[in-house]
């Protein structure tokens, strides 16, 4: 039985922790990096921050680790809230990050990199922990990898052990990839397959990413020249609410604003123009975000609230690693505050 | 040393071709040295050229890399970094200004489309690829400038050499031949002058004894 009403309520206390417009807008107003440091040095990354520059004297590269370690620490809690059917939507729910982390693992040992460059690249938010992370990344080569994820008995790893051969044969990453890519959707559409609110509403999620997922595909392929219908499939991720159709229409230029349409009544509140795709994916990925975020007024005694958080948690860390690098880069307050999703 | 130098009619006759051999190479050098400064001054402007659009791109693509690294994380940046390597080809083409050997540096097509990087579309943010879009463009840039300061190195350093030449020649090669042949017409003329004296004492002489007999 899920345990959400206790969740939810240690999860509202972690949000009166997130730092409001006000206090944002203060340390963007800051002069300089080492302002920005000090004023980060009495936020709740305070600790994490003092940490990492311990060993670090590269200010983004402390405010980076700092913010990914708190977000990491921040999952464990609420895991560690959580049991039963409740533990296993949230760990559902932070699949993403396992996700990135095991295809930056897989990359590394495709293109032949160091262990330490791989560790200081993950973000033990998910399933996997930090000592299963770094067992994983300990393994020599990809194979290895699709054995330890095995052995900790993932079930992610299932789509790269059958994958593994034809990997082997062809070298091809990118097949591999792919193929995890559509076993998450499955596998997340299949834990949550019940008619109760929780789970509809982790359904609901798992449908909104894949579909801003492979709406940002086919966006993405429009630039790339002769590529056949069996192609451009290829990288459409089944599960969601858009349709092949949609996403082929989305896929050609001469079609893409009825294909746009179609995006727009799955509720991708879209304004701007295919022609400048970086503006194109922030617009999705800011209805993606608002959709989370929204769900914190919805049902207190659902999942709702934990997605709704760390909806803003990230984006919380996201708008802190833009602050940094605009400080670090002297890049215009007016662009940085552009690129910062508040919702 | 002109002293050192034996004062004959062949040694003049052969200091005057060297003179006027040196003469004309000097004038060669010198349109040499013009030629290769007309060049210099060409590769100059490209230079400076490529210098600001390296500038121009570099400041882009940090800018675009910073936002991109920020919305998805260092960790997917250098995930999608370490998707694919590749190698960059350049053609080099020997070009022949004035008998120097200039090196044409042609930098082949680098950008690439999303696949040929290796890029996985459905987990590569559009910022991910546009950054590696104007990293690539960066590439070129840093190429075209490599390629018009080699060539920019080259030509400085054959101007200099001719310039060398020139001096070596103007100062101490043909004063010296000048200088030679100044001695040898000299000598040549004293001896003339005492062979001229010797004959006129001779002739006296002889005179003289006809007319005692």
């Amino acid at each position: 039985m899920p345990d959400f009403p206790y969740i939810n309520a240690r999860v509202r206390a972690m949000r009166s922790r997130l730092l409001d417009a006000g206090r944002m807008e203060e340390l963007l107003g800051l002069p300089a990096l080492d302002a920005f440091l000090q004023a980060l040095g009495s936020t709740p990354y305070s600790r994490e921050l003092q940490e990492a520059l311990s060993h670090t004297h590269d200010g983004v590269r402390a405010v980076d680790e700092a913010l990914a370690r708190n977000f990491s620490l921040t999952t464990s809690r609420i895991l560690s809230f959580a049991d039963g059917k409740a533990r296993e939507l949230i760990e559902l729910v932070l699949t993403r990050w396992d996700l990135a982390n095991i295809r930056i693992i897989l990359r590394a040992k495709h293109a032949g990199r160091h262990n330490d460059e791989i560790l200081a690249n993950l973000i033990p938010a998910g399933r996997l922990n930090e000592p299963a992370l770094k067992e994983v990344a300990g393994q020599s080569d990809v194979a290895g990898v699709v054995g330890a994820l095995g052995g900790l008995d993932y079930p992610l790893a299932l789509p790269l052990a059958e994958g593994l051969a034809a990997y082997r044969e062809s070298g091809d990453l990118l097949s591999l990839e792919l193929r995890l890519e559509r076993f998450y959707a499955v596998y997340g559409l299949r834990i949550a397959p019940g008619r109760g609110h929780d789970e509809q509403v982790v359904r609901g999620l798992l449908q909104y990413q894949l579909d801003a997922t492979n709406v940002k595909t086919a966006v993405k392929l429009q630039r790339v020249e002769s590529l056949s219908r069996e192609e451009k499939l290829k990288f459409f991720i089944p599960g969601g609410r858009l349709t092949e159709h949609v996403f082929l229409r989305l896929t050609d230029r001469a079609t893409a604003e009825q294909g746009l349409n179609a995006v727009r009544v799955l509720g991708f509140s879209v304004k701007a123009s295919l022609d400048d795709p970086v503006v194109f994916e922030r617009e999705i990925d800011v209805a993606l975000l608002r959709a989370q975020i929204d769900l914190y007024l919805q049902d207190p005694l659902g999942i709702d609230v934990v997605i709704a958080y760390l909806a803003m948690k990230y984006n919380e860390v996201v708008n802190l690693r833009l602050i940094a690098r605009g400080k670090a880069l002297g890049i215009p307050r007016d662009r940085v505050r552009k690129e910062m999703a508040v919702v | 040393m002109p002293e050192a130098v034996s004062p004959t009619r062949m040694n003049l006759l052969q200091r005057k071709q060297q003179a006027k051999v040196a003469v004309q190479g000097v004038d060669l050098l010198k349109r040499k040295r013009d030629a290769l400064v007309a060049d210099f001054f060409n590769v100059v402007r490209q230079s400076l050229l490529a210098r600001e659009r390296l500038t121009k791109a570099c400041g882009e693509a940090y800018v675009m890399l910073a936002l991109a690294k920020a919305w998805e994380g260092r960790e997917a940046l250098e995930a999608a970094a370490m998707a694919d390597r590749r190698e960059v080809l350049v053609d080099i083409d020997i070009r022949n200004v004035w008998g120097t050997k200039i090196p044409e540096v042609s930098v082949k097509e680098v950008r690439r489309s999303l696949l040929e990087r290796g890029h996985n579309p459905t987990t590569t943010s559009v910022r991910t690829v546009e950054s590696a879009a104007n990293f690539e463009e960066v590439l070129r840039a840093i190429l075209e400038v490599a390629a018009t300061e080699v060539k920019l190195k080259k030509i400085g350093q054959e101007i200099k050499k001719t310039t060398r030449r020139v001096n070596a020649l103007e100062q101490v090669v043909i004063p010296r031949i000048m200088g030679e042949i100044r001695f040898i017409t000299a000598v040549l003329e004293q001896r003339a002058r005492e062979d001229v004296f010797r004959l006129k004492r001779i002739k006296a002489k002889l005179e003289a004894r006809e007319r005692i007999s």
